[in-house]
């Protein structure tokens, strides 16, 4: 065996003994090369050279540096249709994705291309003069030059970007004057839906290293962000004429259940336990299903947020995202996954005073060791991938993407392109400048390895402060593995008003005594998917993403307080 | 109902282009901020009418949203004391921008027509930590984060400012909400205030993507006739006042009204003050919902005059009051009901990249807009409205950015002279005929195809496609006017051509004009120019 795949054997065991999730070889991921170990003299004297055998797995980031290299200076003018088939590696053998025509929406199934972009096939001509399209000219935007500074690797600090961060500069014509390949002329002017084709290599290479789908005709589309994302997505799939509905977990993020429920169509809550959707319930929901008794009829699409669920802080492991994905299969569901925090994927908690779990030590242990996405283990082509920078880069970016077929993801356009028009060009030149051209692939999953050290830490601050400060015997909660939230069981059979007083009244008596104490935490309640059923139990939601340790210490004091003070205990 | 007491020397009133600005608190300064529009009003509202209530017009789906509740509950943050573990928003210490530069271009250089690369020095500067060192009220740390579906409170001020200074609407509940963009905000607009089904007024001749937001939503476009000067009143009550639901597949009398009132899209008519009042006065008699789509109410023009004719030649713009007076009152300005929806964009006067708009509407209304936005847009882009409040509220104020658009008035006009003057140089006056636009990007152009050779035997339709494609191949692309028409009720008795002076460079113009022209001579079989 050679040692990149030895070494990739050893990670999956290591992770699997952390009990995050069972790696398999097929999906553990290899991202460099090693032969350039073969340069030092010393690995000269034992190392045969390198060769091509079919076990080889090649490096996923310098092959995807060779393929740019192959292709050439990216030339890509104001408002440049492209697509992922662009700077997508081979795709041979794989299979195409499944048409999905029955579970689109009448108003997604009825969208035209846009007129005006009629005429876009004829602006290959060589010498064509286009007074067609109501574009500003760039000469006319008041903006000469855009410079900043900002974080590198391997001190991403606050305190060292502020000394020594790298200072890049965006001009309004590096095209033509720089040989630049993306600059503020074609940035702020008018755009295609898709986002900017310089964004949308980044982002198509960024999905090769992460997600690797097993399908061939899988495309990328930026976003305004997962919000706009998903609206656009429900409108896509749902019809309240023909009766949609859409599942979720029993407690699930209100947002999105917020921009649910005015599309005139329900969602149904599947129970979850610590990791997440439970499949067998889920299975048992769907075979059972009783559309009379329902009101709608049986769902044909699953909303789940797979890593830190927003607000139970749940992460599906492995074999719990293949269970569900069969689930899908056996109900020909088709799955959005929202997956904002797959990046805060933090080191395992390993306890109070215990050293801590070791670190990735460099960027492929740590790809390695991320939960696999839907999206990679997706034959049919059935999921629907939203991404986003919002939790781990900026999120006054607005700037997102949706990774899935080549039919939702053109229905998907369709939409944009009569509705947001794709995102803010300030956004993505920016984002660009930093991604591509200062940080590179490596660079950026370095950031966000620095990202999961740092969320490792507030987790444990504010896990820490639950201990010290919460009675046990009334507050439950299980460490999160992922994303920013921490989610709180309050025992409410141990209430003086147990039996009397609704569970909506004591949340809310305990909510407004953290105001007044003051503490913000969210109300289990926002977050309840079923709004017409009672509230069965008493949750909370903190946040370790905004407060400093201090200050969460205080916070969780006020809250440990507030639940002791409803409960009597004074 | 009120009537429109304003007269026109109202409109002539000077505006205060350095109002006394109310002062942003500092809860309003910090990450996601609530704010609206009635804390940065700078005129008294005490004697103006409240808008009209619109209940009945809204869609099941925007009456039954009910906002964010996350997003509510920021407002407890107001307390200075509350801790919050409330919101899943990052620390602006994890965000890897430690400072943004913008170089804008100087107005002076610009003024005496020095072109790109501009030599301005002026710089301005945004970090992590503006509003704690006291140097501004917006940095990174809020600009980079969440904020609020309608926007930050810095940019609403300033925008709040600028709707009250060019529009002041004469009732006292108006709100603004940004956006992110027009074509979003019809979007959400048409979705607030219709059903399936249901019909919506627009110009026979329309932007084309408006009809393509209207379609999948179940909404049929009803063509209004247009005259020169935009949409006829007189058509908009017949149209009303015949209605017949049986005719329209069951749907309920029109309540909305879709109109581009300055330089519309496709056919650049802008209605004057007159055209307005009427077309006001048939929705207040129909109470229609006016949606004012005005991307293009800055690149008002001068008249054209042909350099072939003695005419008198406007005076150039000396000052922004100047500038401004010249506007043509917009249906804001007249709106005593509050019975409109303004739309206005920064994509046509600074960066269509930006994403950046607005809407002004009674407040109703925009509470409506403002809970749409906290699940979909969320907001629009922080560097976006960061790069472009540097500019319009710190660096040029709303003086500045009236001399902003005075520089765009002047390029504009000549950009639409040239394209106008190429066009009596090269077109076939015989076939071709044209109103010079007074407004915006576009020039509409009328082909007399029942000259054709084959007028006979072919349709219009086919004519215009087939002219369309010889254009083409002769390397001028043009926009066809059968794209914009609003409905496929509309009459197809008609050949238009839309073309824009705003992208191309002037030899390019001239070249385009000049082969179209060949085209329709060819196509035509007319003789060559002389």
């Amino acid at each position: 065996m050679l040692p990149v795949a030895r070494a990739a054997r050893l990670r999956a065991l290591v992770v699997s003994r952390h009990g995050t999730a069972a790696m398999s070889l097929r999906t553990a991921r290899c991202l460099h090369s090693r032969s350039s170990h073969l340069n030092s003299a010393e690995a000269a004297a034992t190392a045969p050279p390198a060769t091509h055998e079919a076990e080889y797995a090649p490096s996923l980031l310098s092959e995807i540096a060779a393929r740019r290299a192959r292709a050439g200076k990216l030339v890509a003018g104001i408002a440049a249709a492209s697509d992922s088939d662009m700077f997508k590696g081979p795709q041979t053998g794989k299979p195409k994705a499944k048409r999905w025509d029955d579970h689109l929406s009448a108003e997604s199934k009825s969208r035209e291309p846009c007129s005006l972009k009629q005429a876009a096939k004829h602006l290959k001509q060589p010498g064509l003069i286009s007074l067609g399209g109501g574009l500003p000219s760039s000469e006319l935007f008041p903006l000469d030059e855009l410079n900043m500074k900002v974080a590198m690797p391997p001190d991403f600090s606050e305190n060292a970007t502020a000394s020594h961060g790298q200072q890049v500069s965006i001009g309004k014509y590096d095209v033509r004057d720089r040989d630049g390949t993306y600059d503020l002329s074609i940035a702020l002017n008018y755009g295609q839906s898709t986002g900017s084709a310089q964004m949308l290599r980044f982002l198509t290479e960024h999905t090769e290293i992460v997600c690797k789908p097993p399908y061939a005709d899988w495309r990328v589309c930026q976003t305004i962000g997962s919000t706009g994302a998903l609206e656009q997505a429900l409108r896509m799939f749902l019809d309240k004429n023909r009766g949609d509905s859409v599942l979720t977990e029993d407690f699930s993020f209100s947002t999105a259940l917020e921009t649910i429920a005015p599309l005139g169509v329900k969602a149904f809550g599947v129970p979850v336990d610590d990791q997440g959707l439970i499949p067998e319930a889920m299975d048992e929901l769907l075979s059972n299903w009783d559309a009379k008794a329902r009101g709608s009829r049986k769902p044909h699409l699953l909303y789940t947020v797979p890593s830190g669920q927003n607000p139970t802080g749940a992460t599906q492991g492995l074999e719990r995202r293949q269970a569900i994905y069969r689930v899908a299969q056996k109900h020909d569901l088709f799955i959005l996954e929202d997956e904002p925090y797959y990046f805060l994927q933090m080191q395992p908690y390993t306890g109070r005073g215990q050293p801590d779990a070791p670190a990735p030590s460099n960027v492929e242990d740590f790809v390695s060791s991320l939960i696999p996405t839907y999206v990679s283990m997706d034959v049919d082509g059935r999921v629907m991938r939203m991404d986003s920078l919002s939790k781990v880069l900026v999120p006054g970016s607005r700037l997102g993407w949706i990774v899935a077929s080549e039919q939702i993801v053109e229905r998907y356009q369709r939409h944009a392109e009569v509705a947001s028009q794709g995102p803010s060009g300030f956004s993505q030149v920016i984002v660009h400048k930093l991604l591509d051209e200062t940080w590179g692939h490596e660079g950026y999953l370095r950031w966000l390895m620095n990202l999961r050290l740092e969320y490792t830490k507030k987790r444990d601050a504010l896990l820490a402060a639950c201990e010290d400060n919460l009675p046990r015997d009334l507050v439950s909660w299980t460490p999160p593995a992922a994303g920013m939230f921490l989610w709180f069981t309050v025992d409410h059979t141990k209430h003086p008003g147990a039996g009397t007083r609704s569970l909506e009244e004591i949340e809310q008596e305990i909510f407004d005594s953290c105001i007044k104490s003051g503490v913000l935490v969210a109300r289990g309640s926002w977050f309840q998917t079923e709004k017409d059923a009672p509230l069965t139990s008493l949750h909370f939601r903190a946040t370790f993403a905004a407060a400093s340790p201090e200050n969460m210490n205080a916070a969780i004091a006020r809250f440990g307080r507030a639940v002791q003070d409803s409960f009597g205990r004074r | 109902m009120g009537s429109l007491s304003r007269e026109v020397d109202e409109w002539t009133r000077e505006p205060n282009l350095h109002p006394k600005r109310r002062p942003l608190t500092a809860a309003q300064r910090g990450v996601a901020a609530a704010s609206s529009s009635d804390q940065f009003k700078t005129k008294s509202v005490k004697y103006k009418p409240k808008a009209r209530r619109w209940h009945p017009y809204m869609s099941t789906e925007s009456a039954s949203r009910t906002g964010s509740s996350l997003k509510a509950s920021v407002k407890h943050l107001s307390n200075p004391n509350v801790i919050s573990l409330g919101g899943g928003i990052p620390l602006s210490d994890f965000i890897p921008f430690d400072e943004v530069i913008l170089r804008p271009p100087s107005l002076d250089d610009l003024r005496q027509g020095k072109k790109c690369p501009s030599t301005s020095r002026t710089t301005l500067h945004a970090t992590k930590h503006d509003i704690a060192d006291g140097t501004s009220v917006y940095d990174l740390s809020v600009a980079l984060n969440y904020g609020q579906g309608y926007g930050s409170a810095q940019f609403m001020r300033w925008i709040t400012e600028h709707t009250e200074m060019i529009h002041d609407p004469p009732y006292a509940d108006w709100q603004c909400s940004m956006t992110i963009g027009n074509t979003s905000a019809l979007d959400m607009c048409l979705r607030m205030l219709t059903e399936p089904g249901d019909c919506v007024l627009a110009d026979k001749h329309t932007f084309s993507t408006a009809i393509e937001t209207a379609v999948p939503i179940g909404i049929k476009f009803i063509g209004v006739d247009m005259d020169p000067e935009g949409m006829l009143p007189d058509s908009l009550d017949e149209i009303l006042e015949e209605w017949d639901p049986a005719a329209h597949k069951g749907a309920k009398k029109p309540s909305v009204l879709y109109a581009i009132p300055t330089g519309q899209n496709p056919t650049g008519t802008t209605q004057g003050l007159q055209r307005r009042r009427a077309i006001y006065r048939v929705a207040q008699k129909h109470d229609l919902i006016i949606l004012e789509d005005d991307p293009y109410y800055f690149l008002q023009m001068d008249a054209y005059t042909s350099p072939d004719q003695d005419g008198p030649v406007a005076p150039e713009i000396q000052s922004p009051t100047e500038f401004l007076k010249r506007l043509i009152p917009s249906y804001l300005r007249m709106d005593i009901d509050g019975r409109v929806i303004r739309m206005d964009s920064f994509s046509k006067v600074i960066s269509p990249g930006a994403r950046l708009g607005w809407i002004t509407a009674p407040e109703q209304l925009i509470e409506r807009y403002k809970h749409h936005t906290d699940v979909s847009t969320q907001s629009p882009a922080g560097l976006s409205q960061l790069a472009i409040f540097k500019l319009v509220d710190e660096h040029w104020g709303h003086e500045g950015y009236i001399k902003w658009l005075m520089h765009l008035r002047n390029e504009y006009t000549m950009r639409r002279d040239f394209l106008v003057s190429a066009c009596e140089r090269h077109l076939p006056k015989q076939v071709v005929s044209w109103e010079p636009t007074e407004a915006g990007m576009f020039q509409w152009l009328k082909v007399d195809w029942k000259q054709h050779p084959d007028a006979n035997n072919k349709t219009a339709d086919a004519l215009e496609e087939e002219i369309w494609l010889e254009s083409i191949s002769t390397g001028a692309l043009v926009g066809r006017g059968c794209w914009f028409r609003a409905s496929s009720d509309v009459a197809r008795d008609e050949v238009f051509y839309r073309t824009t002076f705003a992208a191309a460079p002037l030899p390019k113009i001239e070249e385009a004009v000049k082969r179209f022209g060949e085209t329709i001579r060819k196509m035509f079989e007319l003789k060559e120019k002389s």
